[in-house]
C-alpha cells in the first residue's frame, strides 16, 4: 500500500471563485515544548509551502513555528477553470518535504 | 473698586487656565510614554528587521477576524482579506509572543486577498496583520486576543 500523503486538498465553487482548503500533518514543533522526561523537543516545522496553479507558483508561505500543529490553510482562487492542475508542496527544518497534485473537479 | 476686582478676576482666570494647560500636556506626556512601552522590544525587533523604517499605516480595509477570546492558544483560527487588489505580500505578528513574526505568505494576482490560518499564541496579545502593496505601501490592523491556555510550550 502506498503512503499516504501528508496533504490533503479540498475545493469547493463559490459563485465563480474556488475555494482551496489544505490540511498538512506536520507536528510543527517551536523548539519550546517538553517531552514527559522534562527533554525539549527539538523545533521541527514547515518553513516553506508553495502553491502552484498549473505549474505557476501562486502562494508562497515562510512559516514559523507558531504556526499551529497540523497546518490548515484556506485561500480563493479567482480564475481556475474544470481541470486545472493544482499543487501544494512543503519543505521543514529538517530537509523533509512532501508535495501533492490534485486536479480542480 | 471695580478694577480691583476686575484684575483679581483676571489674575484667577489666568492662573485656572495656566493650571488646566499645565495637567493637559502632564496627560499627553502619559499616554505618549504608555503607548512607548506598549509593543515588547522583541516585537519592534522584528519589525525593523522586516521593514526597516518604513512607515506602516494602519488601515481599514485589511480586515482580520478573529476570536476575541480563544479557548485553545495552540489552535487560533483567524481570517483575513481585503477588498483591495493590489496586494502581495502579507505578514502575520504576535506581539507578545516570542518569536512575533508568524509567517509571511506571497501572493499573486490570481488569488483574492482572503486567507484563513491557524496560529498559536502564547499569551494575551494584539495580533497584527500587515499588508504590502505592490507599489510598496505598508498597511496594517491589528486585534486583541484573549487566550485562556497559551499555546507555546510550558
Amino acid at each position: 500500500m502506498a503512503k499516504r500523503s501528508s496533504i490533503k486538498i479540498r475545493s469547493k465553487w463559490l459563485v465563480g471563485k474556488l475555494q482551496i482548503r489544505t490540511l498538512i500533518a506536520h507536528p510543527m514543533d517551536n523548539g519550546r515544548h517538553k517531552d514527559q522526561n522534562g527533554n525539549l523537543i527539538a523545533a521541527h516545522y514547515i518553513e516553506k509551502l508553495t502553491v502552484k496553479l498549473n505549474e505557476q507558483i501562486v502562494f508562497e508561505g515562510t512559516l514559523s513555528g507558531s504556526v499551529s500543529k497540523d497546518p490548515f490553510f484556506t485561500f480563493l482562487l479567482k480564475h481556475a477553470v474544470k481541470g486545472d492542475t493544482i499543487t501544494i508542496s512543503w519543505e521543514d527544518n529538517q530537509q523533509l518535504k512532501d508535495s501533492l497534485d490534485y486536479s480542480v473537479p | 473698586m471695580y478694577r480691583r476686582e476686575f484684575f483679581k478676576r483676571m489674575i484667577q482666570i489666568t492662573g485656572l487656565s495656566v493650571a488646566y494647560f499645565n495637567s493637559f500636556f502632564k496627560d499627553q506626556t502619559v499616554l505618549a510614554s504608555e503607548s512607548n512601552d506598549g509593543p515588547p522590544a522583541a516585537f519592534k525587533e522584528t519589525l525593523t528587521r522586516l521593514f526597516g523604517s518604513r512607515e506602516i499605516t494602519p488601515s481599514r480595509k485589511i480586515k482580520l477576524k478573529a476570536p476575541y477570546i480563544a479557548e485553545n492558544g495552540a489552535v487560533v483560527p483567524i481570517t483575513i482579506s481585503s477588498p483591495l487588489e493590489n496586494i502581495s505580500k502579507l505578514y502575520i505578528l504576535v506581539e507578545d509572543n516570542p518569536s512575533p513574526l508568524n509567517a509571511e505568505f506571497t501572493l499573486s494576482p490570481v488569488l483574492d486577498v482572503f486567507l484563513k490560518a491557524r496560529i498559536k499564541m502564547a499569551a494575551d496579545s494584539h495580533v497584527v496583520i500587515i499588508a504590502e502593496t505592490r507599489d510598496k505601501l505598508l498597511l496594517s490592523t491589528k486585534q486583541r486576543i484573549k487566550v485562556s491556555k497559551g499555546g507555546c510550550g510550558g
